[in-house]
């Protein structure tokens, strides 16, 4: 077993925390505005929906990390699938997830083009994502979960201050018709966005990080506290703009923060907000980053994953790039990868449990009996 | 030969070289308790230090052409011809250049008489203890009178019988003469015997006990430490009345070779953090170690960090608390500085003071320094991002009187801010080092320079006065000398992260910073241990709650007795609501693992 597999264990409200954080950072993104241009007015029944079919999806995550115990993803996969096919489905998700994070890195590096450092270049910006990153990474996961549970009040507090604050741009009838576009469109970007909480397959790329009798504990815990986040400000920020123009904005929860006046004193305080959205953006650009070197290391039996850190570091930034503009990066991510990308990641582990049955291959040991 | 293992072992990745790291472990009643069933395994230690020549030593003309070496007699065992002996003193201490050390030759005044000498360091003895309790009892003592002595008992028989000293004991060997002579004491040698009698006769001059200079505080023990170790170790002792309170010496240093107290509780404190301290102190390899501040930066764990991750105190009182926390403390001869470990970082915040004023104040305190910290980081660094880049966010009037203040001012506000933030760092540092003679003069120049002058010229705004004098302050705030200076340093690194890049450098900054800091660890414990990771909780880390709440000791410590106190330490409160239905007395114990 990998070493950094044995000695990096995160504790579940530092698990918790952490997953939340990753989950919830693309709200500082382009999220809301994405779900108002599929459904209008009723973003937030797609959000309901989406977490309903994540609760769904991580029951089986959470079965495939019990029913292995102490092993790695890869190993599962090659255990299930035997070497090669195995490796080949291990490295799926690292293939999609390298994009999405290079994505990413893209959408937080412009969205701080846009909102602070307008005359700066976007590689200075995105070089000091990178090298935070490769620092994070370096520092190892249990430092990233510690900064991501204790930065979590603050980036909570941060979205509750923008979401709240707007309260005098609220206009409730912004809200009907209730189901917008209809039903089967909410349906189907109901299904199709539950990739939104695609994070949380770290669940079981790194199911090292949580002790077995916590993982569904935390997967619960994490999914219920994201979707009332995601609720909160899907909601708020449907009452704050009329459905046309709430389609438009790159940054939708920057808007709304714009719209915070607290007397003549305190406004335009937006600019407070960039440290906690840069705070949780970079704790999922490393998070993400973390993952994509362990993966790698494990499918390719390193014993340790540091020497990847900056190769794949390289090959972010360099595929951070690729997209020719903002507006091609936010489409590839939302509408390209997206799209598709919850039927393959929350796909595999059914596809490995299934597999698992029909060969009769059970990774039970006396240990998870014991816990169930 | 596995070809197919060569050809791996060449090109393949082999994976870092493992190193033992330390990591204090759960106690075992922690680990009984804890559910989790997958303890990790520490790394398998393989040593791979690198191995290095000794470079030959010069050797000198004179001590080839000896017979002996002082090498040589250093190992050697004492002989009972007095001469001898007298002649491979003189060979070690270089005598008669060394002009310090002294040989009083005497004669026993028993039947028959005995040839003795003494040798000792003139000024590290007490001459009073020598002349009084040691010559005169043998030379003229009545005693000896009508006594035989056996030459070869002659020494236990003095020891026992002759010598009305407090410490006397018995040597053997050369090097335990050395080094008994050169700490202090008086070593007598006896004619046919093969022992010598070292006592205990140290009367070098200490520095008395005075109030701390870095530590103050305004109610509380006014007591510092000095430069001597016994009398330090003395004054821990004189606030904890207990038999389990251990000082174990160490030495370190192989040309001073200071002596080092170790100081622990032994029911109190870690067996395995005592055991690491003691290995981390006993593996030094340096010739001259002479304060807490060298020894310091030989054991910690980070050290090019720019935190901390000793804690450096001057104030018995606060060793003492510490100890009964199951910490470990480190003193050495010489410094008036004691090192406690393992600490976390908010330790660093904590003044002995919190705990002598009351509850509301002593939080107010914390609260207060929690600030501290964040100003003497950020304050510049903000300023800076918001003047450059983020403008809007001053409220327009404010904005108006600051660009009316800048607007003579030929610089940007970087340069503005830099430029006296440097000059604050000249006169605090030029101030710590100048004769106090001269001190008030450069209260004047500071004054004129930072204050009016650079105004009036134009050379900086108002508000950047203001806004280095608040850091400043906020830094002065800082409880801890170190990381104080830590902090004054990175201010630096973020007004540079504010000048390029503003808000979005500085939060980047903090991110490395706090990632850094969450990675760090102080002899095994984790350095930001109540917060992340999140340990049992503790009303004393980072606020400080009501002196009776604090029932437990710090979980990271992993000491052997968690409990401090019962529930219900104010037992007078619990007796005054039960004193209807028959009093109790509050003497619960053992809820510490609740």
């Amino acid at each position: 077993m990998n070493r950094a597999m044995e000695i990096s264990k995160i504790g579940e409200k530092e698990a918790v925390a952490y997953l939340v954080t990753i989950v919830i950072a693309k709200v500082f993104l382009t999220y809301p505005a994405v779900l108002v241009g599929y459904v209008a007015n009723a973003a937030w029944a797609v959000v309901a929906l989406s977490g309903l079919m994540t609760l769904f999806f991580m029951y089986f995550v959470v079965k495939l990390v019990v029913s292995f115990p102490g092993k790695s993803f890869p190993q599962i996969c090659e255990k299930i699938l035997g070497p090669y096919l195995g490796s080949f489905v291990a490295l799926l998700p690292f293939l999609g997830w390298l994009i999405e994070e290079s994505l990413l890195m893209r959408n937080f590096s412009e969205s701080m083009l846009i909102v602070a450092l307008p005359e700066t270049t976007l590689s200075i910006v995105m070089l000091c994502f990178v090298g935070a990153c490769v620092v994070a990474v370096y520092l190892g996961i249990e430092s990233i979960a510690r900064a991501s549970y204790i930065s979590f009040p603050f980036t909570l507090v941060a979205i509750l201050a923008i979401t709240l604050l707007s309260f005098n741009a609220w206009k409730p009838q912004y809200l009907f018709p209730l189901f917008g576009k209809g039903l089967f469109p909410i349906v189907r970007a109901g299904v199709i966005r539950s990739s939104d909480f695609l994070e949380l397959i770290t669940i079981y790329l790194m199911p090292f990080l949580f002790y077995p009798y916590q993982v569904r504990k935390v997967g619960l815990k994490a999914v219920m506290v994201s979707i009332v986040i995601f609720l909160l400000v899907v909601i708020t920020y449907t009452m704050s703009f009329p459905f046309p123009v709430s389609q438009e904005p790159y940054l939708p929860l920057y808007m709304m923060a714009k719209g915070v006046y607290l007397g003549h004193f305190f406004q335009r305080i937006e600019a407070i907000f960039l440290i906690f959205w840069v705070f949780a953006g970079l704790l999922l650009l490393s998070g993400g980053f973390y993952a994509l070197c362990i993966i790698l290391s494990q499918v390719l039996k390193l014993p340790d994953y540091k020497p990847l850190i900056l190769p794949l570091a390289i090959i972010t930034f360099a595929l951070a790039f690729a997209p020719p503009s903002l507006p091609d990066a936010v489409y590839l991510s939302n509408y390209g990868l997206r799209e598709w990308a919850w039927f393959v990641f929350y796909g595999i582990p059914i596809f490995l449990l299934i597999v698992a049955r029909l060969r009769g291959i059970d990774g039970k040991n006396e240990f998870t009996k014991k816990e169930n | 030969m596995d070809l197919k293992k060569l050809v791996q072992q060449i090109f393949a990745y082999q994976g870092p070289p493992t190193y033992k790291a330390f990591t204090l472990e759960e106690t075992e009643r922690e680990e009984k308790l804890s559910s989790d069933g997958q303890n990790s395994t520490p790394i398998e230690a393989k040593n791979k230090g690198g191995e290095f020549k000794k470079p030959k030593k010069p050797q000198r003309p004179k001590d080839a052409q000896l017979k002996f070496s002082p090498q040589k007699i250093k190992e050697m065992e004492l002989s009972s011809n007095l001469e001898q002996s007298r002649e491979f003193i003189e060979l070690l201490f270089h005598l008669p250049q060394n002009k310090d050390v002294v040989i009083r030759d005497f004669t026993i005044g028993s039947s028959p008489n005995f040839a003795a000498f003494a040798l000792f360091i003139e000024g590290m003895i007490d001459k009073t203890i020598i002349n009084e309790h040691i010559l005169e009892p043998l030379m003229f003592s009545s005693f000896f009178q009508d006594e035989k002595l056996d030459p070869i008992l002659t020494c236990k028989t003095v020891l026992l019988r002759h010598i009305p000293a407090n410490q006397v004991r018995e040597l053997s060997t050369y090097q335990e003469v050395i080094e008994a002579v050169t700490a202090g004491d008086s070593v007598i040698f006896i004619e046919g015997s093969r022992h010598a009698l070292a006592c205990e006769t140290k009367g070098f001059a200490v520095r008395s006990i005075s109030t701390p200079t870095s530590e103050q505080v305004v109610q509380g023990p006014q007591e510092a430490f000095v430069e001597a170790l016994r009398q330090n170790t003395a004054l821990v002792r004189r606030i904890i009345h207990s038999e389990n309170l251990i000082t174990e010496m160490l030495q370190v240093g192989s040309r001073n070779k200071a002596n080092v107290a170790v100081m622990y509780l032994n029911d109190l404190a870690n067996p395995n953090l005592v055991r690491e301290v003691k290995r981390r102190i006993s593996m030094i390899n340096s010739d001259f170690i002479a304060d807490t501040g060298m020894l310091e930066e030989f054991i910690e764990d980070h050290p090019f960090s720019l935190v901390p991750q000793c804690l450096k105190t001057e104030r018995p009182d606060r060793v003492a608390a510490h100890l009964i926390e199951g910490r470990v403390a480190v003193m050495i001869d010489g410094s008036p500085f004691a090192l406690i470990v393992p600490v976390d970082f908010f330790a660093f915040l904590h003044s002995s003071e919190d705990y002598y004023v009351r509850f509301p104040y002593g939080f107010w305190l914390r609260a207060l320094r929690m600030v501290a910290i964040f100003l003497t980081l950020l304050l510049p660094a903000f300023y800076i991002a918001v003047a450059t880049f983020h403008q809007e966010m001053i409220p327009t009037d404010l904005l108006l009187s600051i660009s009316a203040a800048k607007e003579r001012v030929p610089f940007p506000t970087v340069l503005e801010i830099l430029s006296m933030e440097l000059s604050f760092e000249l006169i605090r540092e030029a101030g710590v080092r100048v004769p106090g003679v001269i001190g008030a003069t450069l209260g004047i120049v500071g004054t004129l320079i930072l204050g009016q002058a650079a105004v009036s010229a134009a050379i900086v705004s108002p508000i950047s006065i203001i806004i280095v004098a608040v850091t400043g302050l906020a830094s002065f705030a800082i409880p801890n000398y170190s990381l104080a200076f830590g902090f004054r340093f990175m201010r630096f690194i973020f007004i540079f992260l504010a000048s390029v890049l503003g808000f979005f450098g500085i939060s980047t900054g903090l991110f490395v910073l706090l990632l850094s800091l969450l990675s760090m660890k102080s002899f095994g414990a984790p350095f930001f241990a109540p917060v992340a990771p999140r340990t049992a909780t503790s009303t004393d880390i980072v606020m400080r709650y009501p002196i009776w709440t604090q029932e437990q000791r710090p979980d990271s410590v992993q000491s052997l007795d968690v409990g401090r106190q019962p529930k219900f330490s104010r037992g007078w409160e619990k007796e005054k609501y039960q004193n209807s239905s028959g009093a109790q007395k509050g003497s619960e114990q053992g809820n510490g693992n609740q």
